[in-house]
Order: C-alpha cells, then sequence, then structure tokens
C-alpha cells in the first residue's frame, strides 16, 4: 500500500508523509549559478559595486547621445569656461563642452577595458585550457612561451610598443591599446586555468566522462569549461578594472588614446599643463573621479564574485 | 552455461616511477601485475584484497581507463585493448563503470537531467525531446529516485542519493556489463543494503554482469557468484563464492576470511592474523610474492614463483602447497 494508492490519508502519520513529500516536492532546483547570484546579491559592498558601475555605464551611453554635439565641435568664443547652466562642467582650451569629452572619454575608456579583458580571457582560456588538457610536451611548450611573455617588463614594455605603433589613426588608437594590454596580460590567467584544469581532470566524474565515452569537445565545453568559468568571470573582471587604469596611465603618458579622441586618461592629461592644473581644475578632476570610481567599483564587483562563487561555501 | 562475456589474459599495468615513460630497467608501481579473468553473462565476479593491491587499477584497465602495459582484455571475443579511439567510444556503450566517491564522480554544475541524458544524446540513441525525458524519468524512478528531482543539482543530495545517480548513468546505456568500483563503502550500512539490493535487481532485470570490487568481505559475500582474492597485484585465489568462503586454500585468503567481524564473541578466538605490512609493490618479493607474511613458508615459496592450480573444477589458487592444507 503505497501513499500514492491512499486517496484519504487514515491517520495523522499518513497525512504527515503526504505532506512532507509534497513539501520535498518543492524544493526548487537549485543550481551553482544560483546559489553564486543569491550570495552575490546579500553582499551589499559588491552590489553597491554593481550599481555604481551600473549607473556610470548607462550615464557614458546615454548622456552623449542626449546631449547630441558633433565630436569636432569646438567654439573658440568658450574657452576655458567655468562650470555654469550652459556646460555643466566648464570648457577646456578650445571651448568643447567638458561634460560630453568625460562622457565620451568614458565610453573609449571602458570600452578598452572590456576589449582588453575579453582578448585576456580568449587567449588565457585557450592556451591554458589547451596545455592543461593534453599535458605532456603541448602543456611544456606552451607554458613556457607563456612565462616567456609572463616575464616581460608590463609598463616599458608597453609604453615601448605603444610609441612605435604612433602612425595608427587615432580613431582606432583604441583597438591597439586594448590589443597590447590583453597580448601582454593573459599569461596569468592561463596559469589559472591549466591549473584549475589539472585538478579537475583528476576527478571522477572526468573519468565518468571517458568511461561513458564522451567526446574531447564535449569534455572541455560541457564538462571542464562550465567549472573553471566562474574563476574566468572573476578574473576577467578585475583585469578589466586593470586594463583601465593601464590605459589611463598610457594617455596620460600621451602614448594612449590620442586627442581628439577623449579618454579619461588623456583628459587627466591636461592636468600636466601647469596653468590648467592650478586654474582649471574642471578639465582634469572629473576625469580622475570618474576612473576611481570605474576602477573601485569594478574591482568590488570581482571581490564580490569571487566570495560568491568560493565553491568551500556552496549550499 | 551462460557465455563468457569477458576474457582478461595475464593483463599488466605497470606506472612509472618519477618522471618520463615506461622502461625496462626503470623503477616502476607493479599494480597489476599478470592477471587473468573471465566473466560470463549475468554474473558478478567479486574482487577482494586489501587496500592498495590493485583492485581499482584492474579494473580501470580492464574498461581501458588506463592503458594495460602487458596483456590482452577480450570483450566479446575483440581484443579490446588494439581498438582505436573511434571503436572504443562505440563499445563503451555495453561496459560501465560505477565509481567509488559519490561526490566527485557527479559534475557539479549539471542537473541530473543533464548527467543521465548526456550518455544517451552522445551516443544518439535519442534526439533531445519528450521521449528522452520520459526514458530518463524512468530511469530514475527505477534506480529509486522521484522523477521530480530531475533538475535538482549534486549538491541537493546526499551522498546514497547521488550513488543513485551514478548507478543511473552507468545503466542509461543499457550496458552488458558494469565494474563497479567500490559501489558503497563510501555510504554507511543502511544504504548500503539498498543500494545493493538495487543493483541486484538491476542485474536480474536486465541480464547484466558485474565485476565488484570491494573490500568489504560481507558485502562480495551477499553479491557475488564467484570471488577473487588479489594479493600485491596478483590474483591468488579464484573461484566460486562457497568455495573461497568456506574451503579457502591459500593461506592469505584463510587469513581473509577469519578476519570477517563475527557477531559471537565466544568464536572470535579462532582469527589467524597475519603479520606484517603488505610489501611495497615497487620491489616486490622474490617467489611468492605472499612468503614475507605467510606462516606456512618454505625454502621453495622464496625462490619460485608458484603457479596457478586449478585444485577443483573452476577454483583456482596460486600456491605451492595448495590442496595440501
Amino acid at each position: 500500500m503505497s501513499l500514492e494508492n491512499t486517496s484519504e490519508p487514515r491517520n495523522k502519520w499518513q497525512q504527515q508523509a503526504i505532506d512532507e513529500k509534497k513539501a520535498d516536492e518543492k524544493i526548487d532546483a537549485v543550481g551553482p549559478w544560483m546559489i553564486a547570484w543569491r550570495k552575490f546579491r546579500a553582499n551589499r559592498v559588491a552590489m553597491g559595486g554593481l550599481i555604481i558601475f551600473g549607473i556610470i555605464v548607462l550615464l557614458v551611453i546615454f548622456v552623449p547621445i542626449f546631449m547630441g554635439i558633433d565630436i569636432n565641435h569646438y567654439d573658440t568664443s568658450i574657452m576655458n569656461q567655468p562650470p555654469s547652466g550652459a556646460h555643466l562642467l566648464g570648457t577646456d582650451g578650445q571651448g568643447r563642452d567638458c561634460l560630453y569629452r568625460l562622457m565620451l572619454g568614458g565610453r573609449i575608456s571602458i570600452l578598452v577595458g572590456i576589449l582588453a579583458a575579453v582578448l585576456t580571457v580568449v587567449l588565457g582560456c585557450l592556451v591554458g585550457g589547451i596545455a592543461g588538457f593534453y599535458g605532456g610536451i603541448v602543456d611544456n611548450l606552451l607554458m613556457r612561451f607563456a612565462e616567456i611573455v609572463y616575464s616581460l617588463p608590463f609598463t616599458p614594455m608597453i609604453i615601448a610598443v605603444a610609441a612605435t605603433m604612433l602612425w595608427v589613426p587615432t580613431e582606432q588608437k583604441m583597438y591597439t591599446v586594448a590589443m597590447l594590454i590583453g597580448v601582454l596580460s593573459w599569461p596569468g590567467l592561463a596559469r589559472l586555468v591549466r591549473g584549475q584544469i589539472l585538478t579537475l581532470r583528476e576527478q571522477e566524474f572526468m573519468q565518468a566522462c571517458e568511461a561513458l565515452g564522451f567526446s574531447d569537445s564535449s569534455k572541455i565545453f560541457k564538462h571542464l569549461m562550465p567549472n573553471v568559468i566562474s574563476l574566468v568571470i572573476v578574473n576577467a573582471t578585475l583585469q578589466m578594472a586593470g586594463a583601465i587604469l593601464t590605459e589611463a596611465g598610457l594617455s596620460y603618458l600621451g602614448m594612449g588614446i590620442m586627442p581628439p579622441q577623449p579618454s579619461w586618461g588623456s583628459l587627466m592629461n591636461l592636468g600636466q599643463n601647469a596653468q590648467a592644473f592650478q586654474n582649471y581644475p574642471w578639465q582634469w578632476v572629473p576625469a580622475g573621479i570618474m576612473c576611481l570610481l570605474t576602477v573601485v567599483s569594478i574591482n568590488l564587483v570581482g571581490e564580490g564574485l569571487r566570495d560568491a562563487f568560493d565553491p568551500k561555501e556552496i549550499q | 552455461m551462460a557465455e563468457k562475456i569477458l576474457e582478461v589474459n595475464n593483463v599488466k599495468k605497470y606506472f612509472p616511477l618519477g618522471k618520463g615513460k615506461l622502461k625496462p630497467g626503470k623503477p616502476c608501481v607493479k599494480a597489476v601485475d599478470g592477471i587473468s579473468l573471465d566473466l560470463y553473462e549475468g554474473e558478478t565476479l567479486g574482487l577482494v584484497g586489501e587496500s592498495g593491491c590493485g583492485k581499482s587499477t584492474l579494473g580501470r584497465t580492464i574498461i581501458r581507463l588506463y592503458e594495460p602495459t602487458d596483456g590482452e582484455v577480450l570483450f566479446k571475443g575483440q581484443d579490446i585493448s588494439k581498438l582505436n579511439k573511434k571503436e572504443m567510444r562505440k563499445l563503451r556503450e555495453e561496459m560501465q563503470f560505477i565509481f567509488q566517491d559519490p561526490y566527485s564522480s557527479l559534475n557539479p554544475r549539471m542537473n541530473v537531467f543533464n548527467i543521465l541524458a548526456e550518455p544517451l544524446l552522445a551516443h544518439g540513441k535519442f534526439q533531445r525531446g519528450p521521449e528522452l525525458e520520459a526514458y530518463v524519468k524512468d530511469l530514475m524512478e527505477k534506480c529509486g529516485l522521484p522523477s521530480y528531482y530531475c533538475y535538482r543539482f549534486p549538491h541537493q543530495f546526499s551522498g546514497g542519493q547521488r550513488q543513485r545517480i551514478g548507478i543511473a548513468r552507468s545503466l542509461a546505456l543499457n550496458p552488458s556489463f558494469i565494474i563497479c568500483d567500490e559501489p558503497v563503502s563510501a555510504l554507511d550500512v543502511s544504504i548500503q543494503s539498498q543500494i545493493i539490493n538495487l543493483m541486484m535487481d538491476m542485474q536480474h532485470e536486465k541480464n547484466i554482469s558485474y565485476i565488484f570490487i570491494s573490500h568489504d568481505l560481507s558485502v562480495v559475500k551477499h553479491i557475488s557468484d564467484r570471488v577473487g582474492v588479489m594479493y600485491l597485484g596478483s590474483m591468488v585465489e579464484l573461484g566460486d563464492k562457497d568455495e573461497i568462503y568456506n574451503n579457502p586454500q591459500h593461506p592469505y585468503t584463510r587469513a581473509l576470511m577469519s578476519a570477517i567481524p563475527v557477531p559471537d564473541p565466544d568464536k572470535r578466538s579462532e582469527m589467524k592474523l597475519i603479520e606484517g605490512e603488505i610489501p611495497s609493490n615497487v620491489n616486490t618479493p622474490k617467489g611468492c610474492k605472499f612468503h614475507p607474511r605467510c606462516p606456512f613458508a618454505k625454502d621453495v615459496c622464496r625462490e619460485e614463483v608458484p603457479e596457478v592450480k586449478e585444485i577443483k573444477p573452476r577454483h583456482f589458487v596460486q600456491c605451492h602447497f595448495a590442496g595440501e592444507f
């Protein structure tokens, strides 16, 4: 006499058993992503970071559209004006609206960050994944190559290469900067991914994949990658913040994004001019603040993600 | 007589010590050192032995999770160690493996449905759709898992339930042969019996052959038709269950059998414990591998490797003095 067959419970024990089964059926399937999201949402600092970053991205996208000014528009009759109703953040030395240029610069800075992070992730996962999965001589060669790239001094290298690439048109400068940062910073991620895959490979579920006769691509994409992806996401987030800072540093030195293209770094570069530094702080201080806010909020999100994905605290 | 499904001839698996490949003269771990056995349709062969004797390695070598160093494994008359990757993949439908640790044998990022459906999709048995769903849910019910569990993730289950998922996964492709590598040793006793009964039910229903690896002699006695006793990479005794348990011939088997816990305290004095540790399987003892610990060792045991003798039909013993005790 199973519970399903008894249409009416005879006593309170049966009733209780039925209630328990119903309660059991109602338990949701909670996947690892759901757990991570719940943990992330409960982390106020990280959520704060996400909200700040979200606001910055929205501003950067929509404010220039809203203002509807031509990028090359300048007006020498309103040079170096302090903030006012017409120009919320004043104007610069060529009479261009500082708020507009700040937002345009933000677009470029964040885009460089994203592109560099994407490139790092693609290269790092590819090299680390292949090295970890196939092992042996492939692993050896790829990891030695990664170490060579890793041992190049980052800042001098990037300045030297950026300086030789002056022939690139200014509109495409951002892509070369992003590419340079990405190409130089993948080895760290490659090592992480390789290490993770080496540990995963010895897990019994990977041997089960072999025993069940799955193809290599299924093993990599369905079994290894989903278990590495959390690590990659965290790393990519922090990488993005780093790339934004590197771009700002390069542009500040005049090696990165070139005027008339604005970026937060090249806007801060205006502060190198003694007169602007003393008399026109609205021209370069907001860029510094925006850059700081962006990098801090991305880092907070990254730390939050790291905590949320921490496998030790799963459940 | 049932048909022979698997034949293992003198299989060896050596692992090189340190870096590099296996070379003659290089020190290596002789995990499986020349084992032969056969398995018939629908029967269960229990493999017992203390930890480190190579039971799991043998199991993994048989289904070629490890490449055998030497010897041949004939599955339905086909030497599987000579198959290429593609042919091997095809054959994996027929032979499956149940893992010891239910916690690491399931991918934490896949839900039960995907875990069970993946082998079916990978081998082209089903397309995505209602039929697949019905099959998976039916399989879950058969293995004692309510089908409404199917979108939950492994971390939401207990150890016993996870092992049921592992068993369901190995049964999904309807294999004719399953190697069970200590499937119940990570579970507590009440769950052990449930899992063992589930496995036996499935065997009767689908006529599956099992190689059941365990260090738990009572469990092996319950489930097996025949039992093989392993010591240091060799099969020291192989025979029908009743022969092994009631009439053990090899001194090692006898010691092993006397170590089965007896509920009656008055009978415990009969225990004959063997002294010493299991020797290293890097420098295996000369002659009979068991001689350093054998209470009956003679000079011949220290010099010559004993032959495998069939002292009764289907009862094999590897000992110089088999049948004389």
